[in-house]
């Protein structure tokens, strides 16, 4: 019996042994890196200016594209050169959101990163992992207004998007369209010229789902911004009603498909195929924001066009301007100063807007897009679409409703008759509310 | 230092070498199915740290939507589709188990898919099944089989069985090797006995290969319906918001969905729980199906 639990003692001293082992390890691994990651303090002193002197280190920031790895180390090193004693690593992160929820839950996540209503579910969570960025002084300066949470700002957004009407102007030449579309009778007209010549009018780019997401934002075409609706809809049991913003604009997308403009194989329309076919013809236009005006593979830059789509026929442009990416500051970084100087330099000095076609966030920055100038000298009504109040994304997560997804289905439903779609969406929405 | 006991030395052993499987195995994979387990029974939304108990409430909504239950009919193609598999390598380990000339070769080359990255794989496939540009179509076009070139991965009737034959392609090698080894396994005097009674080759493998791979079979056939329910990476990479009207959508895309995308982590872990349970009924109910009349 002794020589029992004597044996048993040694067997839990061992294994603690074997533990603290691991742990030896880890602890010394994090001091190491934490020595590499910290300069010298005295050179900082003797080299640099006060105000300076604060940004050092090195910091990550996270970023969602894994294709365009030189142009990330070209901004990592131009941030360097201004701040030679701080250094960023620029992390490539594929299937974005859920890596980072992940990496946020279990403190693991970089400096500087982007946040939205999937990582972050509810505004109120912000303070708890976010640092608030008034010093950086944006209020008043960007084109939409901060990400707020009771009187602190949290995030900006690093370039703007506007929508609008991608097209080739050879394609359109070919077809006999002088002029871009101003009214709805325009549009139908140019789309009937397409049609007629077997070019495919419209691309709707079904299949991959979050291109949907620009036709979402007709709805707010006629409004003044979008939060009226969304302020309207969480205070309803069927919101889904004739008079409501989104069904008014999803109805618009549906009398395009009856008339026949985009694809007859809906199911199989691909964003990926679509931005090549552009190049060569094949397809006459896609409605999108203006990040398209980068991806269009092929086509050469002085033959894309982009104008505002006519929803009617008042001849009035308008078009839809929403945030890009949120930036915001990781509450637990170790380097603040230097990731804030990181955060300035994204936002205002980095170039990644014009690489994307993007419009800075801030007014007083012009864009060097020439489709994008162009678009905008012809000063048209800006809406601007804002992210939707917690309340609002409560329901549609609880009843797991994207509206992207009920495009899907309206776009492919067998006649025109969508009611029933909408009474199935009004009753998930009801269970949801409850 | 006083000599240590034979039975003390050997728990020192034992203890010392056990400890760190023991440890990986509480960590990865214990620990991991009891948070699940909790989760279940919170409203958890994935990021904040406060987790509320809501009792069976998530279990509660599971049941009462039959959305959730309805997508286990996509599951079932690739159940049916996974015998085909099994039915292909068995054939396949069979001859190549044979004195065949370049046998390993053959194997090497039927096993490949099973090391290629399945994200690799769904994007091949996808550019060779495109409904236009791609290459079995367009060949199909050019000998004038036009008629049997379809929308492979965008008609919703077709496209879970294009999806379970992709997942074909690539398991069938790695379920070859599996038989191969059980095969060579059979001492090859029972096949010289039989042969001088006359046995001709059918008769052969069904009265002596067969019976003999039976252990090995319920392996296969386990993994064939764990894999037909947990099937995902396919459909997910495919689709990695959602396939179009759910048209290609199976009970783990919809979990990963519900955690993920709709910041729903309670519902997601119990419907992961319910996965758990209905694996273990299924799988039990299939060996006593097969395999329970002749159970020692």
């Amino acid at each position: 019996m002794k020589n029992k639990s004597l044996s048993s003692l040694l067997a839990v001293v061992l294994s603690m042994s074997l533990l603290s082992a691991c742990g030896g390890n880890n602890t010394s691994n994090n001091s190491g890196q934490s020595e590499a990651s910290t300069p010298p303090a005295e050179s900082a002193a003797a080299s640099e200016t006060p105000s300076t002197s604060e940004i050092k280190g090195k910091i990550t920031f996270a970023i969602n594209r894994t294709d365009v790895d030189e142009k990330l180390k070209e901004y990592a090193d131009k941030f360097h050169e201004k701040y030679p004693e701080a250094e960023v690593v620029i992390e490539p992160i594929k299937d974005y959101e859920g890596t980072l929820k992940i990496r946020l839950a279990s403190n693991e996540a970089p400096d500087v990163m982007y946040m939205n209503a999937i990582i972050t579910p509810t505004t109120d969570l912000w303070p708890e992992f976010y640092a608030p960025i008034d010093d950086l002084d944006y209020e008043g300066k960007t084109y939409l207004p901060l990400s707020e949470y009771e009187g602190k700002a949290y995030a900006v957004s690093e370039g703007v998007y506007v929508t609008g009407v991608l097209y080739n102007k050879k394609t359109f030449a070919a077809a006999g369209i002088d002029a871009a579309p101003k009214t709805y009778d325009e549009l139908l007209a140019a789309l009937e010229k397409l049609k007629a010549k077997g070019i495919l009018p419209m691309g709707s780019m079904l299949k991959s789902n979050w291109p949907l997401g620009t036709w979402e934002t007709v709805a707010f075409a006629n409004t003044a911004d979008s939060n009226a609706m969304y302020e309207q809809m969480v205070n309803e049991d069927a919101p889904y009603n004739q008079e409501n913003p989104l069904v008014k604009g999803f109805s618009f997308v549906r009398d395009l498909v009856d008339k026949g403009y985009f694809e007859k194989d809906l199911l199989s329309s691909d964003w990926d195929i679509l931005r090549k076919q552009m190049a060569s013809g094949e397809v006459g236009m896609l409605y999108l924001a203006n990040y398209g005006l980068a991806a269009l593979e092929g086509t050469p830059a002085e033959d894309i066009g982009f104008f505002p789509l006519p929803i009617d026929n008042s001849g009035e442009p308008v078009t839809m301007m929403t945030p890009g990416w949120n930036v915001v500051i990781n509450k637990k970084s170790k380097n603040m100063e230097t990731a804030k100087a990181f955060y300035k330099f994204w936002i205002e000095e980095s170039g990644y807007q014009d690489f994307t076609g993007m419009i800075p966030a801030l007014k007083d920055m012009k864009s060097n897009n020439a489709p994008l100038a162009e678009f905008l000298a012809n000063g048209p009504r800006i809406v601007t679409v804002l992210p939707p109040p917690d309340r609002y994304n409560q329901i549609l997560n609880k009843s797991q409703i994207t509206n992207p997804t009920i495009l899907q289905e309206i776009m492919l439903n067998k006649d025109s008759n969508i009611q029933p779609i909408w009474d199935k969406y009004n009753k998930k929405w009801a269970d949801a509310r409850k | 230092m006083a000599v240590l006991s034979l039975r003390m030395q050997k728990i020192i052993i034992l203890w010392s070498f056990l400890i760190i499987p023991l440890l990986l195995l509480g960590i990865f994979t214990y620990y991991p199915a009891f948070s699940l387990i909790t989760i279940s029974f919170t409203n958890w939304n994935g990021i904040s740290s406060i987790k509320t108990g809501v009792g069976l409430d998530n279990y509660i909504r599971v049941f009462s939507d039959p959305k959730y239950f309805e997508i286990f009919s996509h599951n079932l193609i690739y159940f049916f589709v996974g015998f085909v598999q099994i039915g292909l390598s068995l054939y396949f380990a069979v001859i190549l188990n044979s004195k065949l000339r370049g046998r390993n070769i053959f194997r090497a080359i039927l096993f490949s898919p099973y090391i290629i990255n399945s994200v690799a794989i769904a994007f091949m496939f996808t550019f060779l099944l495109n409904n236009e540009v791609g290459a079995l179509n367009v060949v199909l076009k050019e000998i004038g089989l036009e008629s049997l070139s379809m929308n492979w991965l965008s008609d919703p009737k077709i496209i879970n069985y294009t999806l379970a034959f992709m997942s074909t392609w690539k398991y069938m090698g790695f379920m070859m090797v599996i038989i191969i080894g059980a095969l060579q396994s059979i001492p090859n005097d029972i096949y010289e006995a039989a042969s001088i009674d006359g046995a001709n080759g059918f008769q052969a493998f069904r009265f002596i290969t067969l019976p003999s791979l039976r252990r090995i079979l319920e392996l296969c056939f386990f993994l064939n319906l764990n894999g037909a329910l947990s099937a995902f990476e396919f459909p997910f990479v495919i689709f990695p918001s959602g396939s179009p009207l759910g048209m290609s959508d199976t009970f783990v895309t919809n979990t990963l969905l519900t955690s993920f995308r709709y910041s729903d982590f309670g519902l997601a872990s119990a419907m992961g729980v319910l996965l758990m349970i209905i694996t273990i009924i299924l799988v039990l109910a299939q060996r006593w199906l097969f395999f329970g009349r002749d159970e020692k």
